[in-house]
């Protein structure tokens, strides 16, 4: 049930972004607001739940490099959001560009924040080992 | 502390180890002799029979007389494994789990059965570096090669020469960050 819940909660952090992203740009083309929030939301659902799934796959495959992890993030927001507001019909070249860099902004502040305390944890854990390794000899 | 050990060849070599790494030396002629129940026991002395089959009083036992504490290794434990016992040492066990009624120990390439419980290794190893990061796990941090973030605030704890990766529960994440000063 925990495991549900924090699905869930991922899940609508995803959607929230995607509907976020292209609001501002719903709203400058006079779309239907309500609508494509729901729209943008669902595609910020899928394109949260791909780049979570590769992070997470390349993280555990390949911890020498991070940097894959970070390429795959970036590709699948870069891919995900151009299409999805391609197939959502938003066809103007410089608000597809625009909704892309805040989709990667957002994707890539997280992975960056999440890496970071990744790097503090292993920082505290060489720590540790190393007071309890003196503390024993 | 000197004893005469009389057992049987298969347990003789890794009960030597275990009392002589707790600082006891081992001499035909000693005036105290542990005898494995079922052999001949000397005529003179005093005699401390044991029962293979009881291995954890027996341990307690022997650990009640702190011997030689200068020479004492801590951190050692005697594991099962097919038939036969084998002494292990807890910087060796990259973690203990527990499975049914029973508790293992997992090295880089073994697994051993113990007598002990999990809250046991937990109070008496803590110094060691033993942690416990959910219900039936309890990990060496000495062992551990790399902590990944996990998602809704779990940890996962990957291990030096050892596949396996062991969860951070949630309920254990916040005393194991503490416990690594995060």
């Amino acid at each position: 049930m925990k495991k549900l819940n924090e699905f869930t909660v991922s899940l609508f952090t995803s959607g929230l972004v995607g509907a976020v992203v292209a609001l501002p740009i719903i709203i400058i083309s006079q779309s239907e607001i309500f609508t494509y929030t729901i729209k943008s939301a669902l595609v910020g659902v899928l394109i949260g739940l791909m780049a979570r799934s590769a992070y997470i796959f390349f993280y555990r495959r390949a911890p020498r490099y991070k940097l894959l992890s970070f390429a795959s993030v970036f590709s699948i927001i870069a891919v995900g959001t151009g299409m999805g507001a391609w197939i959502l019909g938003l066809v103007s070249f410089p608000y597809l560009i625009a909704i892309v860099i805040a989709a990667e902004i957002i994707g890539l502040t997280a992975t960056i924040l999440i890496n970071r305390y990744a790097c503090r944890l292993n920082e505290r854990l060489k720590h540790t080992q190393d007071r309890i390794g003196k503390e024993e000899s | 502390m000197r004893v005469n050990l009389i057992c049987t060849e298969n347990l003789c070599p890794v009960l030597k180890e275990f009392l002589e790494l707790r600082g006891i030396i081992l001499e035909p002629e000693a005036s105290v002799s542990l005898v494995e129940r079922g052999l001949p026991l000397p005529e003179a002395g005093l005699v401390i029979v044991f029962d293979p089959q009881d291995f954890k009083t027996f341990l307690d036992f022997i650990d009640a007389f702190d011997c030689a504490p200068e020479k004492r290794e801590t951190g050692i434990l005697l594991g099962k494994k097919e038939e036969g016992f084998t002494v292990i040492r807890i910087k060796e066990v990259c973690y203990f789990f527990a499975a049914g009624n029973y508790v293992y120990a997992k090295t880089a390439d073994k697994k051993f059965e113990l007598k002990q419980k999990l809250y046991e290794l937990e109070e008496n190893y803590a110094f060691q570096g033993l942690a416990r990061v959910s219900k039936s796990y309890l990990v060496n941090i000495m062992k551990i090669e790399e902590i990944i973030p996990w998602f809704g605030g779990r940890l996962l704890l990957r291990f030096k020469g050892l596949p396996d990766e062991i969860e951070v529960s949630r309920n254990y994440a916040k005393a194991f960050k503490q416990l690594i000063r995060m």
